[in-house]
């Protein structure tokens, strides 16, 4: 790797790191985790640099996702204990929108894996079904009928009564 | 799905987001790379060398047998294998065969790497029972002060790791809710955080290895922002420290989680319970981008040492060890670097995915 290719990509890291960041936190939601799986992601990047250094940041935010969905599933796949402890159930006023967001990121940490990352993608970083579905490797109806499990699940851990009161859950 | 639901799930999401502290990545990022590009290249020099082998040697040990020797002339000499390292040639080196034992530069005080994060998702972690470092795929692990069991976090649950066969075994009870866990100092027992009863709160919680179930101790505890929890060394308290840095330590007892004192003069974040000497007298926190040696008694800040420390650890003979990305550094009580000391080669060095120590 030349020396110009390390300045580039230092620059590039300086740059992104923040938003790359952001994304590798809101899918592990646990500091460590999202450290790691964004080194790897630009570890990645930069052994192919002189290939991918035109579209960067989406080679890394695809690295980024698709290692998360793998390397969570496959964590999931291994021998494990039931917790013994139920989900706790909150019975939210949606009125308060600060305990919501608390609930509502709780219950996105609880999202599988591929769950979580169609969300991630489609409402952190403003994607169509379309285009998660490129970034992801899988078809547009995967990702519909995912984002749809997703978001009973979500609107399942806010409550069924969070939104009744006014009037906007449909 | 209404309009304001997902505007919910969007403003969520960037709390989410927001609430990570982002590290500069590129030297790691450039080190590991340069490891990737290079195991490619031996990988690929290997497979050609393979393909090659296939290609040649069935066919000089099965050529046809109708070959024309001349009179007299010495029977071939048996062939032998060929060896299968491949030599990669100038342009790479070989894949890098991480041999923990072999880099690894004696810490001070008998202190040892209890576990190494590497690339990849992997760590290494000393195993007391044999002495040896195995290779596990978790990036957060921890091994057990005594035994040979570790704890790993994979940022839902607590699990249990049985350095011998590798098998882990999930813990049931309270979902963690903080980024750390951290040994009872017998090693029976480990303590987390989970969620509170109200918001903004946290509760104490307790595993109990014999079990692997674990559960709250005593009532909420108030923390807004991310807080972290630590066995202290006498076993009997257990630490409750704010991440923002500005609350005072809380101490609730380990068995009943009533609150107790002893730390109530000291901010900070207080890693682990190493960060506290033996006699409970001296207390290393971090404050902001600096690491902070307070007196319990009277809350006296008497060294403040720069450069973020996410492991520290106090020898026997109150000199403080840190652990930073760019190595282990032995302080004395006055603030002079006393020494250095280099990760192991191929560790994971990202900002707070470092090595821990333990004692040997």
């Amino acid at each position: 790797m030349h020396g110009n290719a390390e300045e580039e990509f230092t620059q590039f890291v300086t740059e992104r790191t923040h938003a790359l960041f952001r994304v590798a936190y809101a899918l592990t939601g646990n500091q460590h985790a999202a450290e790691d799986l964004l080194q790897n992601a630009l570890a990645k990047a930069f052994a192919k640099w002189s290939r991918i250094s035109t579209d960067a940041e989406g080679y890394v935010k695809r690295i980024i996702y698709r290692d998360f969905i793998s390397l969570w599933r496959w964590r999931s796949r291994r021998p494990e204990t039931v917790m013994a402890t139920p989900p706790e159930q909150y019975a939210v006023d949606a009125s308060d929108h600060t305990v919501l967001r608390l609930v509502l990121r709780d219950a996105l940490r609880q999202l599988p894996p591929r769950q979580r990352a169609v969300i991630v993608l489609r409402y952190l970083d403003d994607l169509g079904e379309k285009e998660v579905a490129e970034v992801l490797g899988c078809s547009p109806g995967t990702v519909a009928s995912q984002a749809s499990r997703a978001l009973a699940r979500l609107r399942g851990a806010v409550g069924p009564h969070a939104f009744q009161d006014l009037g906007v859950l449909r | 799905m209404s309009r304001d639901f997902e505007y919910e799930i969007r403003d969520a999401l960037v709390d989410l987001a927001d609430e990570g502290r982002s590290v500069n990545l590129a030297t790691a990022a450039i080190r590991d790379g340069k490891h990737i590009v290079r195991r490619r290249r031996a990988v690929s020099a290997a497979a050609t060398f393979a393909v090659l082998a296939l290609l040649v040697v069935p066919f000089a040990l099965h050529r046809p047998v109708n070959r024309i020797v001349q009179p007299g002339a010495a029977a071939p000499a048996p062939t032998t294998a060929a060896p299968t390292t491949a030599d990669p040639g100038p342009a790479g080196t070989p894949a890098p065969t991480i041999d923990p034992m072999a880099g690894l530069v004696p810490l001070p005080d008998g202190m040892v790497y209890g576990s190494i994060p590497l690339t990849g998702g992997y760590s290494l972690v000393f195993n007391r029972s044999t002495g040896q470092y195995v290779k596990l795929p978790y990036t957060r692990i921890v091994p057990s002060p005594s035994g040979s069991t570790a704890a790993v976090d994979d940022g839902r649950r607590i699990g249990l790791v049985d350095l011998d066969s590798g098998t882990v075994r999930w813990a049931a009870g309270p979902t963690p809710t903080g980024i750390t866990f951290d040994w009872s100092p017998d090693g029976s027992q480990l303590t987390y955080l989970a969620k509170g009863g109200k918001t903004g709160t946290v509760r104490v919680t307790v595993l109990t290895v014999a079990k692997t179930v674990a559960a709250a101790v005593g009532g909420d505890i108030l923390c807004p922002l991310t807080c972290a929890s630590a066995w202290l060394p006498d076993g009997q308290a257990i630490a409750v420290s704010g991440m923002d840095g500005k609350v005072p330590i809380r101490l609730v007892n380990a068995r009943t989680g009533s609150p107790t004192k002893g730390l109530e003069r000291v901010t900070g974040v207080l890693a682990n319970g190493h960060a506290v000497t033996d006699d409970g007298t001296l207390v290393v926190t971090q404050l902001g981008a600096q690491a902070t040696v307070t007196v319990a008694a009277t809350g006296e800040m008497i060294l403040s040492l720069p450069g973020a420390a996410d492991q520290t650890y106090w020898s026997s003979s109150h000199e403080l060890l840190l652990v930073r990305r760019d190595g282990v550094s032995l302080y004395s009580l006055t603030g002079e670097p006393v020494a250095t000391y280099p990760l192991p080669p191929g560790t994971l060095a990202t900002g707070s995915s470092l090595p821990t120590l333990m004692r040997g």
